[in-house]
């Protein structure tokens, strides 16, 4: 068995070493290039969804919301919970928002989009929306009659959906708003953009105003409380620190927020598997040809190691072992190529895409993975063509009859 | 008389050499072998019966087409007869499986081929020590088995040379080491001096001799050069696929 192993591994050796240089760096960078091809579009998709999750934590939920209990419509005594969430360790900053949806008309367009009330200072804790100013400035707390519009509301600053937007809105402009029945004018004090377009198709306004629209001035009422805490607290722990102050309302972390993001992953997640399909089949393919191209240029070479006493699987297994060869020194220059070259250049220089700013995030455990469905197709894709000749008949090999 | 001289020069070399050549070490019985080409069924041998006794060396000749190295071919078990059985070294090779040939012809058997058939990415020493290496045999037997041969062939200054950088006589010595590097107890050797000139010819066939007389090496040799025939001890003739 051993002396087999060792035939075996002496052929494949030399076939390598001593053969045709040129087929094999060729084999040697097609297999880098499907492995790169096999982890790219799963760390482009980590890095989407880390964008994602970046977005949504810094410009809309927080790590964890607060929401009214079941068949409530707000949180009562908002700023007494709001105190007692602040008063937890971890906690960085809590802001109490009303939420509602409202129609938006500036000259002859008028468009839908969700408006918040906030106290600018407690949203300043929370999220990075003043961050995010692009044209004019952030709410401050005795602002009355002045709002905050995302870039799909307001058009221009290169909006995704330009169409559905009020078409260049310019801070100083006025719009109207109308929630339920109430229109008021407002004046436009800044337009941000997060680039994430769910977030940037909102409008904020001080909290006051929209209770006053919404007709419950005074009453301390809230629609959701988003809280910040510091980087690297477990959410789940979050949910259960508050859960043991007695808070009694739903309590959900921003992972259970996100509902479409993970509908979008989960699509994204389906492109991945079947471009990865397709890209293990063509690894296959090629595989398969270059041993099927190199077998059948050394079939004489076969029959004359046939003829000596090598045994057939000894010969087969040469073969398998120069493409497993081949597809580890793929996937160690294609991971290498990943891990210092690619990802930490797009780290350092992200990509613009149209919901910001990408890097590209190399899963190990994906990587690995990938390596080893790269090496089982290495090994089918070569044992097919080489047991196919090699159990050829002897005298048809040596003499190609 | 012909003949009764012919069989004493081969006693008194049977003398010399210390091999008793009286028993049999091939016997191929009634040999039938068929090749369909198209429509067409091409009987290649028709009923060859054939002994060869150990430490002959035996040429096979006849026209082209006659049957030559399909004979060789069979009685070196490279190929299987539609009929008819060879049995070698007491064993009756028809019943032996494919595996089991192959292992056969591994331990017991050597090839020499027309264009050499070595192979390019081996050197010399490689070439010659890989059916050892298959054997099982340590680094250290294979490589001096391997260095002693390939001298023994006059290319003991050669080992790691590859057979591209060789010339044909000597691509053709390093196959004839690889043949009798296992010490086979029979040595087939197909047209070994097709491609090479008289010269070279020559030397490859004083080789054979040598191994022949001084080892008592069984060899069997197509060849369609008469001057061949004079190395040999017997000539078998082919005619149509039928002893002549």
């Amino acid at each position: 068995m051993l002396e087999k192993a060792k035939v075996s591994f002496f052929l494949a050796g030399r076939s390598i070493t001593r053969g045709n240089k040129g087929i094999t760096i060729f084999t040697i960078f097609v297999l880098t290039l499907i492995f790169v091809q096999l982890v790219l579009f799963s760390s482009m998709l980590a890095g989407v969804t880390l964008k994602f999750n970046e977005l949504m934590v810094d410009y809309q939920t927080g790590n964890v919301v607060i929401e009214p209990e079941e068949e409530q419509r707000y949180i009562e005594d908002a700023s007494a919970l709001q105190k007692k969430i602040e008063s937890l360790p971890r906690v960085l900053g809590t802001t109490a928002r009303l939420k509602t949806s409202g129609n938006f008309r500036y000259k002859e367009k008028e468009i839908g989009g969700t408006v918040y009330g906030i106290d600018p200072m407690d949203e300043s804790f929370v999220t990075a929306i003043e961050d995010a100013i692009i044209s004019g400035e952030f709410l401050s707390r005795p602002d009355r009659g002045e709002i905050i519009l995302g870039r799909e509301v307001s058009g221009g600053f290169g909006a995704l959906m330009e169409s559905r937007s009020l078409g260049g809105v310019e801070v100083g402009d006025t719009v109207e708003l109308t929630i339920e029945g109430k229109t008021r004018e407002f004046r436009v004090k800044g337009i941000y953009t997060t680039r994430y377009f769910m977030a940037d198709a909102s409008a904020y306004i001080n909290r006051a105003d929209l209770e006053e629209m919404l007709g419950v001035e005074g009453q301390d009422l809230a629609q959701e409380i988003a809280v910040r805490t510091t980087a690297g607290t477990d959410e789940y722990e979050t949910r259960m620190a508050l859960l043991s102050l007695g808070v009694r309302e739903n309590i959900r972390t921003w992972h259970e927020f996100a509902g479409i993001l993970r509908l979008i992953e989960n699509t994204l997640g389906l492109i991945r598997n079947i471009m990865n399909a397709i890209g293990l089949l063509i690894a296959f393919v090629i595989i398969f040809v270059v041993i099927y191209v190199n077998i059948v240029n050394k079939k004489r070479q076969i029959g004359v190691q046939k003829a000596i006493g090598i045994e057939q699987n000894v010969i087969v297994a040469s073969f398998v072992l120069q493409a497993m060869l081949y597809a580890g020194t793929g996937v160690i220059l294609g991971y290498c190529f990943m891990r210092f070259g690619l990802a930490p250049y797009t780290v350092a220089h992200p990509v613009e895409i149209p919901l910001g700013t990408m890097s590209l995030k190399l899963d190990d455990a994906e990587a690995i993975n990938r390596a080893v469905l790269l090496f089982l197709a290495s090994i089918v894709g070569s044992v097919i063509p080489a047991y196919k000749l090699a159990q050829k008949d002897l005298l048809e090999l040596i003499w190609d009859k | 008389m012909e003949n009764e001289r012919e069989n004493e020069r081969e006693n008194e070399r049977e003398n010399e050499s210390g091999i008793q050549k009286n028993d049999t070490i091939i016997e191929g019985m009634d040999i039938v072998r068929t090749f369909r080409m198209g429509e067409v069924q091409v009987r290649a041998l028709r009923g060859v019966s054939v002994k060869i006794r150990r430490g002959e060396f035996v040429a096979i000749m006849g026209p082209s087409g006659s049957g030559k190295t399909t004979l060789l071919n069979q009685l070196g078990i490279l190929d299987t007869p539609n009929s008819g059985k060879v049995v070698i070294d007491g064993t009756d090779t028809s019943a032996l499986s494919e595996k089991e040939k192959g292992k056969f012809r591994l331990h017991n058997l050597g090839y020499v081929f027309q264009d050499y058939a070595l192979l390019p990415e081996l050197n010399a020493a490689e070439n010659v020590y890989l059916s050892l290496m298959m054997q099982g045999k340590s680094k250290v037997e294979y490589e001096s088995a391997a260095a002693e041969i390939l001298t023994a062939v006059g290319l003991g200054d050669r080992l790691a040379q590859l057979p591209s950088k060789m010339s044909g006589g000597q691509q053709q010595r390093v196959s004839i080491a690889r043949a009798l590097a296992h010490s086979p107890i029979i040595l087939f050797a197909d047209e070994p001096c097709a491609n090479l000139d008289s010269e070279t010819s020559k030397e490859v066939l004083d080789l054979f001799k040598k191994f022949n007389t001084e080892y008592g090496q069984t060899i069997v040799m197509v060849t369609h050069e008469e001057w061949h025939a004079a190395y040999t001890d017997r000539v078998i003739k082919l005619k149509d696929g039928m002893l002549e």
